[in-house]
């Protein structure tokens, strides 16, 4: 290779590196500073028991998708009972915490809680609210309790289900309800 | 040296045939002559002239000429060959004086036959063994994505998310592990992703090749599985005006597609030339056999521009192009939790088969991708090429999901990456037998989540440098081609994140790697060629495969990165033997073998996770140590004139040798056949052809040992779902039937003076069959498309 290349080849070099340089100065500042908002995660959700009775069962995922184990706290119901349950979702890793009940109350025609509870426990659910074409919500339900004894409920909330498909409350959800699931969890229950 | 070097490549008893030169009797004549590329009329040296009836040949010089002395009146045939271009024969009468006789011989484009120049000079070029996609393959996939069309090829698979969104793979690897070189520039389009297609047009290419050892010498360590290169037609040099134009109309989908690329040499400026090329596409819903695959659709729009100038030793090239995709993710696949996948899986038909039509609604993904380069060629001195390319890249990656809230507007997710390649290289030929290939390479590129999406991204923020250093040589003579090269390359990655509880996490990594390889390209007789090489690879881990945690939106699941990951280095033999038999037969074996020490993979945690969500689907990033040995078959018989039977088998071994079990989601083995007859001349048509093709894949057995359920030591959330949990297992460690299919094609050529049309037809699953395809990640969910008709047309002028 002569001198004349040589030269030349160290120009292009130059500007090589030059290039990397220049682009590599311009950033650093666009990093991160404010944690991003989880708007759509649900954390918790609380049904509080009135009317014949109270009680209050919650069940608290602090950390939403993550690992950490879930924490779910129970209260006994009394026998021959009749209670209206509200259900209340919220989302406590976003800043401020915020209630995604209303979420679901604002799109009720694309939501729908079902409830499943196990063979020989002597509960009866009902739905006591419905969107606006009538078809069933969940958010509000009455629990009628019969003769004392222990077993499960099993509460899911899908999105986008097959809304007015037939189904009763405490049996097993249809295989064409579909959508996909925000909620599913399950409760121990006992009754006093 | 070559004699050390051969023997390190030979890793089979090849016995090196050297042809017996025949002494001739007392014939006096001379032929001689010049041997030039067609195309650019540069000499070709050490091509060989060779006469099969004297088994007597020579080469040329370094300025491509030959003399071939002592030869008696009468005719004979005269075979040139030259590794880097196709064999020319010609008949010759020698005819009592001395006569001259040129050669002018075209570069490889045909499959199957020798070696392709696929950029400039490529390390490894020779002794890889590679596919090419062009011609009349290429003419009958037109229009599908680019991965689909290289399925045609023997070892080629894809990796789908429903039936527009296909990815590339290559004997059984994927994602980061394959380099895509679009237009001489390394792809930068979060190809990290199993549902991210790679966002460039494939009809800027007239061929497209692909490396399937590991290429990391010339591109760095994500060519660690090998590469595909899209490469545009040579820019025009005298022709003032020319292009084409493609209109395809697919039925399965109503999808239409259009392209149109002109180009012309500016005649008042020598050298100065230019091209423009567009394309549009519109799919709607697509249709499996019983039902609509409900938000399969897709639109496409790009365009690039090239401007070229080139004096006696310099080219330059602007490259621009813009590729903006929408495309939907089928609905069927939308699911919450495990439940919800159990119930999906059983069910005979998805929930949703509406036929939305050309509607893309959530979820879907949006990407806009632009890319600009620069390229300079400087030849100092006859023996030395310089090339600069500079190439900036900015990929924009909206992803929609279904969401509560009125959010269904707003990006689940929201990339924004820039890159910024810069590539020297120096290719030096030292004479006429040895080259040597020198070059640096930089990257800088940066990551960003553009704020706003209410949800915490998958993908963290990061910044990251690389840098790279390549040399290689090679050593070529008529029938016998040595390659060893060596590399290294560092990487700098920084990056930040927020856990799930808003803690602010920054990380640094740095790697380094090294990469060599070494392998050899041998003819064994007139009709019998070997292939051998020997790469070694390391691929640093990506930041997705560190830091990746959260759902992964589109493929339903939760990913978590693991930030303790360190390279996987990967040593792949690939080989090939290729004959032909005589006229009429020929055939190419090419077997492979990869172990990776530190196997990078996703794989389902046994034990999904318990949310308020219900149990969710957990994937983690993993290593281990693995091995991949396969063999890619096939051949071509001309049972009688015009009418041909082409088989193609390819099959893959895929083991986890620490665990002792198959690696999950590899290919299944699959064995093609296709009859062809031609029609030469037909009328005024030429080219004519019609083939009808089988193809039957095996179902995959190969799927790792679903993981023992202890109940004793599961945590007491799972104690209620053991039944559920182990249903789960079998399900996404399973894999679906196998299967087959047929397809007809059919094809003409109408010359019209200058200008041509191409006509071609096809019928993809013939049969209308239910299938579904383990490479599909919704499989779980939806059969596969059901019969498609199709016609393009093209146009040359």
């Amino acid at each position: 290779m002569n001198n004349y290349s040589f030269k030349t080849l160290t120009l292009l070099l130059a500007v090589l590196a030059a290039m990397m340089l220049i682009t590599s100065c311009d950033n650093d500042d666009d990093a991160p500073t404010e944690p991003p908002n989880e708007e759509e995660v649900i954390t918790s959700l609380t049904m509080t028991f009135s009317g014949g009775g109270v009680a209050i069962f919650t069940w608290i995922d602090a950390d939403g998708e993550g690992p950490a184990a879930p924490v779910i706290t129970e209260q006994a119901l009394q026998a021959n009972t009749t209670y209206t349950v509200d259900i209340t979702l919220l989302n406590t890793l976003e800043m401020p915490a915020e209630n995604i009940t209303e979420e679901i109350a604002e799109e009720d025609d694309e939501h729908q809680f079902f409830f499943e509870t196990s063979a020989g426990l002597d509960l009866d659910i009902a739905y006591a609210d419905m969107d606006d074409d009538g078809n069933p919500l969940g958010l509000r339900t009455t629990f009628t309790t019969g003769a004392a004894g222990t077993g499960t409920v099993k509460v899911t909330l899908r999105h986008e289900p097959t809304k007015g498909i037939t189904y009763t409350p405490g049996g097993a959800i249809p295989s064409g309800a579909g959508g996909s699931t925000d909620i599913e969890v399950t409760f121990d229950v006992e009754i006093q | 040296m070559s004699q050390l070097i051969g023997w390190g490549i030979v890793l089979g008893n090849i016995i090196f045939h050297q042809l017996a030169a025949q002494s001739s009797s007392t014939c006096t004549y001379k032929l001689s002559g010049k041997v030039v590329a067609e195309a650019s009329h540069q000499p070709v040296s050490y091509a060989q002239v060779f006469i099969p009836e004297l088994k007597r040949g020579v080469f040329t010089d370094s300025l491509g000429n030959y003399v071939i002395d002592k030869l008696c009146r009468g005719p004979l045939t005269l075979v040139c060959t030259h590794v880097n271009f196709q064999n020319l024969e010609i008949s010759h009468t020698v005819d009592g004086s001395n006569q001259k006789l040129n050669f002018h011989l075209e570069k490889q484009s045909v499959m199957l036959e020798e070696v392709v120049i696929s950029e400039h000079k490529l390390p490894g070029d020779a002794s890889q063994t590679k596919e090419v996609l062009a011609g009349r393959i290429m003419a009958t996939t037109r229009g599908l994505p680019l991965a689909q069309a290289l399925q045609e090829l023997p070892g080629i698979r894809t990796i789908q998310a429903g039936p527009q969104v296909v990815k590339p793979v290559i004997h059984g690897l994927h994602s980061n592990r394959i380099h895509i070189r679009n237009n001489g520039l390394r792809q930068e389009d979060q190809q990290w992703g199993q549902e991210h297609a790679p966002v460039l047009d494939p009809f800027q290419a007239s061929r497209l090749t692909v490396l399937k050892g590991p290429a990391a010498i010339r591109y760095g360590n994500d060519a660690i599985a090998g590469a595909i290169l899209v490469n545009p037609p040579d820019m025009p040099e005298t022709d003032p005006f020319s292009g084409e134009a493609h209109l395809i109309g697919i039925a399965n989908g109503r999808q239409g597609i259009g392209a149109l690329r002109l180009e012309g040499a500016v005649k008042p400026v020598k050298g100065l030339s230019w091209r423009v090329q567009g394309s549009l596409k519109r799919a709607g819903d697509m249709r499996a056999p019983d039902y609509w695959l409900t938000n399969t659709g897709a639109q496409e729009e790009n365009i690039s521009a090239t401007l070229a100038y080139r004096r006696k030793r310099w080219q330059t090239e602007v490259f621009a192009s813009q590729f903006n995709t929408e495309m939907g993710i089928l609905r069927a696949g939308h699911i919450g939790n495990i439940t919800d996948l159990l119930e999906s899986f059983d069910r005979q038909q998805p929930q949703f088969t509406d036929n939305n039509e050309y509607e893309i609604m959530n979820p879907r993904q949006q990407v806009k991708h632009r890319l600009l380069k620069g390229r300079i060629n400087w030849q100092p001195t006859e023996n030395d090429d310089l090339q600069l390319i500079y190439g900036y890249q900015q990929n924009q990656r909206q992803e929609f999901d279904i969401r509560r809230g009125g959010r269904s507007d707003i990006p689940a997710l929201d990339l924004d990456l820039t890159t910024h390649t810069a590539e020297l290289v120096w290719e030096r030929t030292l004479n006429e037998s040895w080259e040597l290939v020198t070059g640096v390479s930089g990257l800088y590129q940066e990551n960003r989540n553009v704020p706003g999406t209410g949800v915490r991204p998958l993908l963290p923020f990061y910044d990251s440098y690389s840098g790279g250093a390549f040399t290689s040589i090679k050593w070529t003579t008529s029938k016998r081609v040595y390659e060893a090269g060596i590399r290294y390359d560092g990487r700098f990655t920084e990056s930040i994140r927020f856990t799930r509880l808003r803690v602010r996490e920054s990380f640094e990594f740095p790697f380094h790697t090294f990469s060599a390889s070494i392998g050899g390209w041998w003819k064994l007789g007139d009709n019998m060629n070997v292939r051998s090489h020997l790469g070694l690879a390391m691929r640093p881990p990506h930041v997705n495969e560190l830091l990746s945690e959260g759902l992964h939106h589109g493929v339903a699941r939760l990913e978590e990165g693991d930030t303790t990951l360190v390279p996987e280095t990967g040593i792949k033999w690939t080989g090939e033997w290729s004959i032909r038999l005589n006229q009429n037969f020929s055939f190419s074996a090419a077997p492979y073998l990869h172990y990776f020490q530190n196997f990078i993979f996703i794989t389902p945690d046994p034990l999904p996770r318990v949310t308020i969500r219900g149990t969710f689907p957990v994937y983690n990033y993993t290593q281990t140590d693995a091995l991949l040995a396969g063999v890619d078959l096939s051949g071509t018989w001309s049972i009688v004139q015009n009418w041909e039977l082409e088989g193609q088998a390819s099959f893959l071994r895929a083991r986890d040798l620490t665990k002792e079990q198959f690696l999950i989601g590899m290919p299944a083995d699959r064995i093609s056949a296709t009859l062809r007859r031609e029609f030469p001349k037909l009328g005024n048509l030429k080219q004519t052809f019609v083939q009808i093709r089988g193809q039957y894949v095996f179902e995959q057995i190969r799927t790792p040992d679903l993981p023992t359920i202890t109940p004793e030591t599961l945590p007491e959330v799972y104690q209620t779902q053991l039944d559920q949990l182990r249903a789960y297992q079998a399900t996404v460690f399973g894999a679906p039937n196998a299967y087959t299919l047929v397809q007809a094609e059919a094809g003409t050529t109408l010359p019209m003076g200058t200008s041509e049309l191409q006509f071609t037809v096809s019928c993809t699953n013939l049969l209308n069959t239910s299938y579904r395809e383990y490479m599909n990640a919704f499989w779980l969910y939806a059969d596969e498309p059901g019969r498609n008709v199709s016609l393009r047309i093209r146009w040359t002028f």
